[in-house]
């Protein structure tokens, strides 16, 4: 072996040379390009992430909004309208004001919420809304501590009762869709069975506000049940920006993890199988102490007692896998040592350390560049399960706690696929790329087929 | 070096390791299981206490500052027993002596189906039924992976060769929990073929033949997620281990006597790479048990995996620490055992070379 067989460009070359290696390499550029974007165009969502409130105008468990296109009268998107005040009296101790909203509804099912936005200059009073149907049923919703945002949620008791009056009880488990098909259905027996009233509905919304008090904004949101291009989580979170932002924890901690273990396991094997002898037996019994613990089972202990950073997770997971590339390091400075060019430094008189460095390191590089890019999606896979679990570092966005909130929300039960399929599918292609280079490099080294 | 030699030099090695393993765990957990102890001596005294109030009230003599004194000798002999009160290096020696003499205490809240609180109790209820899952789906991929692996060895260029690598990269990049859940979601909740969980259906069946016939009804999904994702690693290892073993010498030679492809692969190459298969075959296993935790919490198999999940929830640290000494125990024996037939099957151990 010459020493441009050992180069760096050699394995550079390797990777170019055949297709897959370049497809790999051009998807890491490119998620790593979103990585940056995703970063930089979304980084107050990323703070607001776990705020319920940021979201409440968002369609709740929306699906993508591509599905629009299979069945355009049943999918559809959020819709809004706004309106012109009117103020309706007023005096030195209250004004009323009116926001009067007309629209027409014909698609095949009713919205999945409807949100009630109105932004005054000082807190609202109360707020009062009269909802007419196309057939002039009337429902009077009310409620007692108003804010500038109120979904139909707010209104429950009121609707309930009406729901009650209507059908003679109130279904076990109220959801925001359930009281917004009381709102567009037919009045009687089949209020909630799904059949939407079509033409035009009136909402009047009345609020008693302080005098001198301006409605700087209004919005009537008629929810839809589809949004963006994966679609939204039960809070309203658009899953597009959540596996957007999941992407650079993922990346991050990956390539930590992968480039801290690899550079360790294959200095300590390296060095183990060169020396040989006593310290060789010394260092492969901490190998076989390390490969002994369970991983799994052990980062989710070391997980929970200490909930650590991504940085602390990182050298978690490193100190727990470095022991599996030291071994295969090991075992190939083994063979190494037996070459006639290590004897000859031998018999030169060549200090031992410089043996190690321009004959073993060089020889062990390839080991570390294939197993670097697959410890890559190694991490990353362990990462997400932790977060999966409920053990990722706080305050990350990763799509393991997505996951993980689809399976407390029984996404699966509900029928909700886009909430696992989609974070899902993000974890297999940030790491098919790697996994792709990590192969080619290593059939590269052993020349396999 | 004879095989005796070797045996007891492996197993000198593999209890130093088991000591070794549980030390690393001990530094880390040290503040939790004092706390963890605690708890557990408070629990008992409480309990000997309402024993005794229960126990005097019956006879009509009531003297609390002696049952009170009674209770504190107690709790001090139940200190003294954990060694709570000696210096750190002896509570280390205790601790060690506790592990491996298996008594993890007792359980904060969690109980065996028996009713029983001792965590080795409640261990060893749920145990079963991550063995009976994952060596079953082990043992498929084993014979799977060997059967793919060997078919690409052989026939260079075919459909065969080209799958492997394919399902090696699904194999490193797919999570298993991940595709259980999706396979919940599309097969047992979208088109109803497959239960969605659970070990039986509710209520369990009485015949046994009915009993074993629903719970392989149950593990047909986590089977077939378990497959998919380890079948591609382990045909790549079985893989590359032929060829690598085909570049040797004594595989050219036999070439040259002109025995036919099959007797190579199969008397020669394989009882060559035998050890080095079994090796990955020990490892497969164990590691599958402590790999499984996921795959039985999608699952709601309430195996091992889940019980730690449980245990978790609900915050009841002597079952984590005492699962996680037992997934040890298991790695190494694999691995013990594994050396023990490797040494077995090398003929240079065997005539004392």
């Amino acid at each position: 072996m010459s020493s441009a067989e050992t180069g760096i460009k050699l394995y550079l070359n390797t990777i170019l040379k055949n297709k897959s290696g370049i497809v790999g390499v051009a998807m890491i550029i490119l998620f790593i390009a979103l990585s940056i974007y995703g970063m930089a165009a979304y980084k107050n969502v990323a703070s607001e992430w776990n705020n319920a409130n940021y979201w409440r105008t968002y369609p709740k468990v929306a699906m993508p909004a591509w599905m629009i296109y299979f069945s355009p009268n049943k999918i559809f998107s959020t819709k809004t309208f706004v309106s012109q005040p009117k103020t309706l009296y007023s005096s030195s101790s209250y004004e009323i004001v009116q926001v009067d909203y007309k629209f027409k509804w014909n698609k095949g099912s009713a919205p999945s919420d409807v949100v009630f936005y109105v932004d005054t200059s000082s807190p609202i009073e109360t707020i009062n809304i009269v909802w007419k149907k196309p057939d002039g049923a009337q429902v009077t919703l009310s409620q007692s501590s108003p804010s500038e945002a109120t979904d139909l949620l707010s209104y429950t008791s009121s609707l309930d009762s009406y729901i009650s009056s209507q059908i003679g009880y109130v279904p076990p488990r109220v959801v925001a869709s359930t009281l917004s098909k009381a709102l567009f259905g037919y009045e009687g027996k089949g209020l909630l069975n799904g059949t939407v009233e079509k033409g035009t509905y009136e909402a009047k919304i009345t609020l008693v506000v302080p005098p001198h008090t301006k409605v700087v904004a209004n919005k009537l949101y008629l929810e839809g049940n589809a949004y963006g291009i994966f679609g939204t989580d039960i809070y309203g979170r658009p899953l597009g920006i959540g596996i957007l932002l999941g992407l650079p924890n993922a990346l991050e901690i990956g390539f930590l993890t992968s480039i801290i273990s690899v550079i360790g396991g294959v200095i300590i094997g390296g060095i183990s199988g060169y020396l040989g002898g006593k310290t060789d037996s010394a260092i492969n019994w901490v190998t076989l102490v390390m490969l002994s613990l369970p991983i799994l089972p052990f980062l989710v202990v070391m997980s929970y007692v200490m909930r650590p950073t991504l940085l602390m997770e990182a050298l978690f997971i490193s100190f727990l896998v470095w022991s599996f590339y030291a071994i295969i390091a090991r075992s190939s400075a083994q063979s190494i040592r037996k070459e006639v060019y290590v004897e000859a430094d031998k018999v030169l008189g060549i200090p031992s350390y410089r043996t190690f460095f321009t004959h073993f390191m060089p020889r062990l590089t390839p080991f570390a560049i294939a197993y670097t890019a697959l410890g890559v999606p190694a991490g990353i896979i362990l990462v997400e399960t932790l977060a999966f679990l409920g053990l990722a570092p706080p305050g990350l966005i990763t799509w393991g706690a997505i996951l993980n909130g689809a399976e407390q929300n029984f996404a699966a039960v509900n029928g909700w696929w886009w909430w696992i399929l989609f974070p899902g599918l993000m974890i297999i292609l940030v790491s098919i790329p790697f996994v792709i280079i990590g192969f080619s490099v290593e059939r590269g080294i052993f020349g396999g087929r | 070096m004879g095989y005796k030699t070797y045996l007891a030099k492996q197993v000198i090695i593999y209890v130093t390791v088991l000591i070794a393993a549980m030390s690393i765990l001990y530094v880390f957990t040290y503040p939790v299981i004092q706390t963890v102890l605690r708890k557990t001596i408070q629990d008992e005294a409480l309990h000997f206490k309402q024993a005794i109030l229960k126990h005097a009230s019956g006879h009509g003599t009531l003297n609390m500052t002696k049952i009170n004194l009674e209770v504190h000798r107690y709790e001090a002999q139940l200190i003294s027993s954990y060694g709570l009160n000696r210096p750190v290096y002896a509570k280390y020696f205790i601790q060690m002596y506790n592990l491996m003499t298996f008594h993890f205490g007792n359980a904060y809240y969690l109980t065996a189906p028996s009713g029983s609180r001792k965590v080795s109790a409640i261990i060893a209820a749920y145990l079963p039924y991550t063995i009976i899952l994952f060596t079953t789906g082990t043992l498929i991929v084993i014979f799977a992976g060997t059967i793919i692996g060997l078919l690409s060895a052989r026939y260079a260029g075919t459909f065969w060769d080209k799958l492997v690598p394919t399902i090696a990269v699904i194999h490193s990049s797919l999570p298993t929990w991940w595709l259980g859940f999706l396979f919940i979601a599309a097969l047992a909740y979208g088109i109803h073929a497959f239960p969605p969980g659970g070990i039986t259906s509710v209520p369990p069946p009485k015949n046994p033949l009915m009993y074993s016939a629903s719970m392989l009804y149950h593990m047909a999904l986590p089977l077939l997620a378990f497959t998919i994702v380890n079948v591609g690693g382990f045909a790549y290892i079985i893989r590359s281990l032929v060829i690598s073993t085909t570049k040797e010498d004594f595989v050219v030679t036999a070439k040259a006597r002109g025995l036919s492809d099959s007797r190579i692969l199969y008397r020669h190459i394989l009882k060559t790479a035998s050890p080095a298969i079994s090796t990955q075959v020990a490892l497969a296993i164990a590691g599958s048990f402590a790999g499984g935790l996921t795959t039985e919490i999608v699952f709601n198999w309430h195996g091992l995996g889940w019980l730690t999940y449980v245990a978790i929830l609900s915050n009841d640290l002597p079952v984590i620490l005492g699962i996680t000494f037992v997934l040890t125990v298991i790695l190494l024996l694999a691995l013990f055992i594994d050396e023990l037939v490797k040494g077995y099957l090398d003929p240079r151990l065997k005539v004392g070379e």
